[in-house]
């Protein structure tokens, strides 16, 4: 990439680690690249994965999120709550044509003003490498910000949510019927769930701008068009899309909000 | 007449017709449908259809109203027993987990982030893990399935979900953990095993089967591999009964590991006639497919759990099966099917023929064996592909495998063919044995006769029949019968009443692997006919818990 | 069993897991010869931890509660138990199910073309409890088809019940010729002659529109971009290669295990045919008490 380019990073810092770091890396003098914006929150556990998403769909080149070391987070488990959903961010914006290396989540402690630098340092290098937003991704910009709305429209669901609040649970205690699952397993259930809201919240955004054939649907949203046809039938049987009259051989498909 | 009480089993337009019927004539009705709902329309299959009678829709709303009839959903009929009219039924109904009548769950089905087969709908769309039936009925249910179908489907209900999961979060340890709570014989079986559950793996509709059975021979393999000693747990007050185990088997080894989990550890005595343990894994399946040291290693994890295994001792000779009933609390045949069935052609019994079982065990235990020359080895199962390679290997020149059938009717497992036939063995198909040729009292070859496939019958088989006038001679110095095993069941005295099946073993309940003596169990091949091995576990498994049960006073 | 359960299984194409399943390495033919080492070497680590990351997990209900919580209080209630009824009758009455034996065609082994459907699931397709509102469709694409062809691939079974399977089939034909504007649907069957000469099809030639074709089917491959159907088959004694939208396999009919059992405990002999032959009706057994609810 060219020298000149000046990419937009957020950096998140964490009220009593990282925070500090940049701090004591400040008061310490230590050189590294201007181009991240800190945004102090109280805790890397706050970071929801649709503000995650949000950086990118308005123009951020990157994202870094710095907590506290695993242990040390003043919230006791606060960056454990973090990793967690930053993943299935991460997995969700990948999926939607994001290059995975614009996403990172690290850590470094109040006494880590050199780390704090040298985190920033690497990060503004890999990115200055990828070049703007919609130059190393799988989808030039236009096309990628809706790709972008459509993955946080499914991170802002209830599914993903609250089962990604369920993976320590399920993991060591157990499910509902106290079923212990394996990473795994928790895993594929996430990455599952992550594609059929995909899916699904990208064929609502289409019917709502006008009635489709799942053949042409298919074709404009680049799933298989049997997956395509499941989508929507399950959509019709939970009262979400009805048909609307057959155009030569097509049936027609209509969205039908919210209302039950 | 009086009320009568009336089961209708089937909630289909014609369970449902009935249903009605019924209780219009003054009955009280139970209708049981193992779905979570009844009804769908359907199409009738006596008549063309005419305009207007396209579906015959049963009448649900009927249904609904009439008191007289009670629904039974998720329900199976377990037990129908009496006659002429008076019948006991006990009837099992799933929980459906939901209170339609609190809400109306549209939510629920907008918000469960499962996708499943909806079986209502032949698979054609999907329903989630909570949801209605069918729109007409409703049936509000939570799908939730007892275990996943590989694990139904292996005999022995391994958690393979789990023990695969765990291998591929890089945890071994717990994963071979995990296989153990029920098979002791991770080594073994993960070498051996025809993998049913492989059949039934969903990942086989999408591309191939997940490898169950290698992976847990690779869990097992670590441990062995990294030298660490497995952990061995069992309960520290032991019970005081002394069982008896007839056949150090698979069968009888996994029950004796379950019995001293369940704490009869240092009460349990396995004997066994052989000079060494381990049944057809040891004498039986060849090295090349099961090293005797590989097996060993799991033998002495169950010995070391407070199992004593006499070996050379065979009950019926050495020791008298009265005697062993009164010495003991408990009793487990697990003795297997060792004697080679008949191949029923003339001159069967001359110097140079074979039954390929025998011929199996004498390699396995060093004895003896014929090894030169060609042989003829007779049958299609995964016996005679065992005795066919072996000969490859111990030194005959030529083998010849004879099969009734073509290759696409085998009972062996595809690999092993594949295998065999890499090796040098050579198929001939569509062949019958006719008599066996002798000369100076030894056999010298085989009169055979070639067959072609007929009509298929009913299910679908063709059956194979004679080509007339087809004979021929196939030049051979030994012949191998391998067309299946029976049980060697002289030990018992005929005083006791024992039960015998078909393949001359043991009739036992197949929940519980009691025999009709009381105090007497059977499992393995001994109860269900020569089987796969871990079906066999998976006896000794069962035979394990009611022995505990029996001895227990639980019923 | 159930073989359709693999196409309408819910499988997601996950992107990150190895689709081929690992291979086992095998010591060479020739280093097997005169010894009895073991042939199967076993798998190194990294295609281990691989193999195992290819399972799906498979679960249903993942036990997480969100329905609960997104419900009234106590609608979703995990805890609820099963429930047994012993129960005393004067009469047991048994229905035939619906559970159906597919035979596969060549060229469409484990059922993996999306286009080749089953006559059940085109059943549920007519009905108006279906997934799609009455209409039929093709499973690939949700389309209407309009060439659609029913195929008998079973061999031959009770006349009873073959008449059944045969005229199941030519209801759906009637009903999908009448729904759909155009349509062109034929109908294959070695055993449609011996049909028209029954008595169950005396009313066969009343029925317009529908190609009949007394021929076998040899042979269904996709073709197109579309994944439409080529079909071969033997009619006439000569073969004939016909391209469908939809292509609708003719099943088996048999008894599910729950009804042989019952009947077995009950000590009434039964088949599939029994339940045909007095449509609607209760037909008693030999048995007092025994009763079979024929089909309508
Ligand atoms: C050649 C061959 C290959 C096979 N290959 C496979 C395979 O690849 N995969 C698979 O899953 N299954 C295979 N099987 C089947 C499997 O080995 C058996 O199903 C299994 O071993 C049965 O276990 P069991 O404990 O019931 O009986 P067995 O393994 O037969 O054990 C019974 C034991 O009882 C002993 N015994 C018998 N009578 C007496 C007595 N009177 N007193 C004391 N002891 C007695 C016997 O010596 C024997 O050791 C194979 C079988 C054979 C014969
Ligand atoms: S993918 Fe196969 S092995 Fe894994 S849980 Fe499903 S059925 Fe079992
Ligand atoms: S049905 Fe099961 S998987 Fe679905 S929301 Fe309820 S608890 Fe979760
Ligand atoms: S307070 Fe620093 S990560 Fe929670």
């Amino acid at each position: 990439m060219t020298e000149d380019f000046y990419p937009r990073i957020l950096v998140f810092c964490c009220n009593w680690c990282s925070y500090a770091g940049a701090d004591l890396a400040g008061v310490s003098r230590i050189q590294y690249p201007a181009t991240g914006r800190i945004i102090r929150g109280m805790c890397s556990g706050r970071v929801d994965p649709t503000l995650i998403a949000d950086a990118f769909i308005y123009g951020a080149d990157g994202f870094l999120i710095l907590g506290c070391h695993f242990g040390d987070c003043h919230y006791i488990d606060g960056n454990y709550k973090a990793q967690e959903k930053i993943d299935m961010a991460h997995e969700a914006l990948v999926y939607a044509g994001l290059n995975p290396d614009r996403l990172e989540f690290n850590q470094a402690s109040a006494a880590e003003g050199q780390r704090f630098a040298d985190l920033n340092t690497e990060f503004h290098e890999r990115i200055q490498k990828l070049g703007p937003l919609g130059s190393a991704d799988k989808y030039p910009l236009p096309e990628l910000t809706e790709r972008l709305k459509i993955a946080q429209k499914a991170l802002a669901g209830p599914k993903l949510r609250w089962v990604v609040g369920k993976k320590s649970v399920f993991t060591n205690g157990g499910n509902k019927y106290g079923e212990v699952f394996t990473q795994h397993e928790i895993n594929r259930t996430l990455s599952g769930i992550i594609i059929d809201e995909m899916a699904t919240h990208s064929i609502i955004a289409a019917l709502e701008k006008k009635p489709a054939a799942v053949k042409d649907l298919a074709k404009e949203l680049e799933i298989p068009p049997p997956d395509t046809l499941k989508y929507v039938l399950a959509l019709n049987r939970r009262g979400f899309v009805e048909m609307d009259g057959v155009e030569g051989t097509s049936p027609m498909y209509k969205y039908k909000g919210e209302q039950s | 007449m009086a009320e009568q009480k009336v089961l209708v089993m089937g909630g289909g337009v014609a369970g449902i017709k009935a249903a009605l019927e019924e209780a219009a004539a003054g009955n009280k009705v139970y209708l049981t449908e193992h779905f979570p709902g009844i009804g769908g329309e359907r199409i009738p299959q006596d008549r063309i259809i005419t305009d207007g009678d396209a579906f015959a829709v049963p009448d649900l709303a009927a249904i609904k109203e009439n008191d007289n009839i009670e629904v039974l959903t998720n329900g199976d009929v377990q037990a129908l027993v009496g006659e002429n009219g008076q019948y006991k039924v006990k009837v099992h109904c799933r929980t459906p987990r939901v209170h339609t009548e609190k809400d109306n769950l549209v939510n629920a089905i907008r918000v469960c982030p499962i996708h499943m087969y909806d079986d209502y709908n032949e698979g054609l769309e999907w329903r989630t893990a909570v949801d209605f039936f069918n729109s007409a009925w409703g049936g509000y249910n939570l799908y939730k399935e007892d275990m996943p179908v590989c694990q139904r489907t292996c005999p022995i209900n391994l958690d393979i979900r789990t023990y695969v999961g765990q291998i591929a979060d890089g945890k071994y340890a717990e994963s071979l953990a995990t296989i153990r709570k029920k098979l002791p014989f991770p080594l073994s079986i993960g070498r051996v095993c025809p993998h049913p559950c492989e059949g039934e793996c969903n990942r086989g509709y999408m591309d191939e089967p997940i490898s169950i059975c290698f992976l847990k021979r690779y869990v097992a393999d670590v441990e062995i591999n990294s030298n660490v000693e497995p952990k061995i747990q069992v309960p520290d007050e032991t019970y005081p009964e002394k069982i008896a185990i007839i056949g150090g088997g698979p069968s009888g080894l996994t029950c004796a590991y379950h019995l001293a989990l369940l704490g009869y550890s240092n009460n349990i005595t396995v004997f066994e006639a052989l000079p060494e343990p381990g049944g057809m894994f040891r004498v039986g399946i060849p090295e090349y497919r099961l090293p005797k040291a590989i097996l060993a290693k799991d033998i002495e994890f169950i010995t070391k759990h407070g199992v004593e295994i006499k070996c050379g001792v065979r009950i019926g000779k050495d020791i008298t099966f009265d005697d062993i009933k009164s010495d003991y609390d408990a009793v487990l045949l697990a003795i297997g099917a060792h004697k080679g069935m008949s191949m029923r052609v003339k001159n069967e019994e001359a110097e140079g023929c074979f039954e390929g079982v025998k011929y199996l065990r004498d390699a396995g235990l060093g004895n003896e064996i014929p090894n030169k020359g060609t042989c003829i080895v007779v049958g299609g199962g995964n016996v005679a592909m065992d005795v066919a390679r072996t000969s490859l290997r111990v030194g005959f020149d030529q083998v010849n495998l004879l099969y009734r059938r073509t290759r696409k009717e085998m009972p062996a497992s595809p690999w092993e063919v594949d295998a065999a036939e890499e090796e040098g063995v050579a198929f001939h198909f569509l062949v019958a044995p006719q008599e066996v040729v002798v000369k100076d009292g030894k056999a010298v070859g085989m009169k055979c006769l070639k067959m072609e496939l007929g009509e298929p019958d009913a299910s679908g088989r063709r059956k194979p029949v004679p080509i007339e006038g087809s004979e021929f001679v196939m030049d051979s110095d030994t012949v191998f019968a391998a067309i299946g095993q029976v049980t060697d069941n002289s030990l018992v005295d005929e005083k006791f009443g024992f039960k015998f099946g078909r393949k001359l073993n043991f009739e036992v309940n197949p929940r519980t692997f009691e025999t009709n003596v009381e105090g007497v169990f059977a499992s393995g091949d001994a109860a269900t006919g020569a089987n796969i091995a871990v079906r066999a576990c998976a006896g000794g498994k069962t035979a394990a818990e009611s022995i505990h049960k029996y001895l227990r006073g639980m019923k | 069993m159930y073989i359709y359960e693999k196409k309408g299984r819910y499988i997601i194409g996950f992107q990150d897991i190895p689709s081929a399943r690992a291979e086992m390495p095998e010591i060479s033919v020739k280093e097997r010869q005169g010894n009895f080492k073991e042939v199967e070497t076993g798998f190194p680590e990294d295609v281990a931890v691989a193999e195992a990351k290819r399972c799906l997990s498979c679960r249903r209900c993942l036990g997480c509660a969100l329905c609960w919580a997104e419900c009234k209080p106590e609608a979703i209630d995990f805890e609820m138990p099963d429930e047994d009824f012993d129960l005393t009758i004067d009469k047991v009455v048994l229905t035939s199910g619906m559970q159906r034996k597919i035979a596969p065609i060549a060229g469409n082994y484990g059922n993996k073309h999306m286009n080749v459907v089953t006559d059940l699931q085109v059943e549920r397709m007519l009905a108006d409890t279906g997934p799609s509102n009455g209409l039929i469709y093709r499973p690939q694409d949700g389309e209407i088809p309009k060439k659609i062809a029913f195929v008998q691939t079973f061999g031959s079974v009770d006349d009873k019940i073959r008449d059944a399977t045969l005229i199941f089939g030519i209801n759906e034909a009637i009903i999908a010729q009448k729904k759909i504007d155009g349509a062109e649907i034929s109908f294959i069957s070695p055993d449609m002659d011996a049909l028209k000469t029954s008595a169950a099809g005396s009313d066969l030639d009343k029925v317009s529109g529908v190609n009949f074709v007394n021929g076998t089917v040899v042979e269904a491959a996709e073709a197109g971009e579309n994944k439409d159907i080529e079909v071969k088959y033997e009619a006439n004694g000569s073969e004939k290669i016909e391209t469908f939208d939809l292509v609708v396999l003719l099943t088996q009919p048999q008894l599910p295990p729950s009804i042989e059992d019952a009947a077995k405990m009950v000590g009434v002999e039964v088949n599939y045919a029994s339940f045909l032959g007095k449509p609607g009706e209760l037909v008693e057994t030999d048995k007092p008490g025994a009763v079979l609810a024929q089909n309508v």
